[in-house]
């Protein structure tokens, strides 16, 4: 598989790495990465500048000066992190935490259309995992807020740049600007869709909208 | 790590107990807060002491993300998404460097530290802001009342001379 062409911006994979994105943005960055080699050893880099940031720490007085427990003491075990989680084929693994149905199941949302629901949304609106049939046009919609798709499988076109974007691929819509999607080739195309606003129908086609946005 | 025995985990705690503090205190902690979230923070390192491989990475680099990850979870009660190799949908690369790359990424931090206080000021602060402060470019450029523009040329003259000090590439 090829490995993604459209990447999260350098300062998004710098949070991510500190730490100080909002847990959307963690999530699309954490899925992307599983996708791609080369932001992976961005974020590896921009880890090691945290240790460097941490090391060069100068303001350190009034620190405890010793351990409040006991290292002298046998510690147990930690229990491992690894929770078993329901997978579904395709889906990247960070997305399991967040399956609304157990087990996680597609549900139709309108002709052409299913979802994975998510338990999970930014101020209101709902990410959502998004499964376009072959040939589907998102239609020409304005976007109020920074909206990031990543797509997971399939072949998706913007209608207005003409970008292809294919598995890994992160398409970020900026607040104010327009456009319509096309889903190509012969496969159906898996998206996560998380947006920090509404999106603005351009036409009557806003049935469609409102369920691939869930607004 | 095998030999982290008591005597070393104390010479750890008095260099890293500080600097953790200092961290979250920048990070919007008070006093207190921080005394007792720099505990638990060390304390996790000493249990996980096995799980460090110092072959893989640095410590310092490990400590700050046991703190980073703890400030998340238990502060802001939020989750981390982190890829996981073991996903079906990975896609791998390089994940097995040559020797002198591995050797080149253990000395990374080093290297990184020294690089960082040779940055101009301005660049030194604009990666505080991102790591300390959680800001975006955009609102440290509201904050500061330095233009976007210049906050982002910054950051991206600092990124490209630490890029340069450490061998990555240098294309953002």
């Amino acid at each position: 598989m090829n490995a993604p062409t459209h990447h999260p911006e350098p300062d998004e994979l710098i949070a991510y790495a500190a730490g100080t994105s909002p847990e959307w943005v963690s999530l699309v960055v954490a899925c992307h990465l599983t996708y791609c080699p080369e932001c992976r050893d961005n974020v590896s880099l921009f880890e090691d500048l945290g240790g460097a940031l941490l090391d060069s720490m100068d303001d350190t007085a009034g620190a405890p000066p010793r351990p409040n427990f006991d290292v002298a003491r046998v510690l147990a075990a930690p229990a491992s992190e690894t929770q078993p989680v329901a997978a579904v084929a395709g889906i990247p693994r960070p997305l399991s935490a967040y399956f609304q149905d157990s087990p996680p199941r597609w549900r139709f949302l309108i002709p052409g259309l299913r979802h994975l629901p998510l338990n999970f949304s930014v101020g209101g609106i709902p990410a959502r995992i998004i499964r376009f049939k072959p040939g589907f046009t998102i239609p020409e919609h304005r976007h109020e807020a920074l909206e990031m798709l990543l797509v997971l499988d399939g072949e998706l076109e913007d209608g207005v740049t003409h970008e292809l974007f294919r598995s890994g691929d992160l398409s970020r819509r900026e607040p104010g600007t327009t456009h319509s999607q096309h889903i190509l080739g012969p496969e159906p195309c898996t998206c996560l869709v998380v947006s920090a606003g509404p999106v603005t129908p351009s036409s009557w086609l806003g049935r469609i909208l409102k369920a691939v946005t869930g607004v | 790590m095998a030999d982290m025995d008591r005597t070393s985990f104390e010479q750890i705690f008095g260099h890293f107990a500080p600097r953790v503090r200092a961290y979250l205190l920048r990070q919007g902690l008070n006093a207190s807060l921080a005394d007792e979230v720099s505990q638990e923070v060390m304390l996790t390192v000493w249990n996980q002491s096995e799980r460090f491989d110092p072959e893989k990475g640095s410590l310092g680099t490990w400590v700050f993300t046991i703190a980073r990850n703890r400030l998340i979870d238990s502060i802001r009660r939020q989750r981390r998404p982190e890829p996981s190799p073991d996903d079906p949908c990975w896609v791998a690369g390089r994940e097995d460097p040559s020797p002198e790359l591995q050797a080149a990424r253990r000395g990374r931090v080093a290297t990184l530290r020294t690089a960082l206080m040779r940055l101009p000021e301005e660049q030194q602060r604009v990666l505080e802001a991102l790591y300390f402060e959680g800001l975006t470019m955009s609102e440290l450029s509201d904050k500061t009342g330095v233009p976007l523009g210049t906050v982002k040329t910054r950051a991206r003259l600092a990124l490209r001379t630490l890029r340069g000090h450490v061998g990555g590439n240098e294309d953002e």
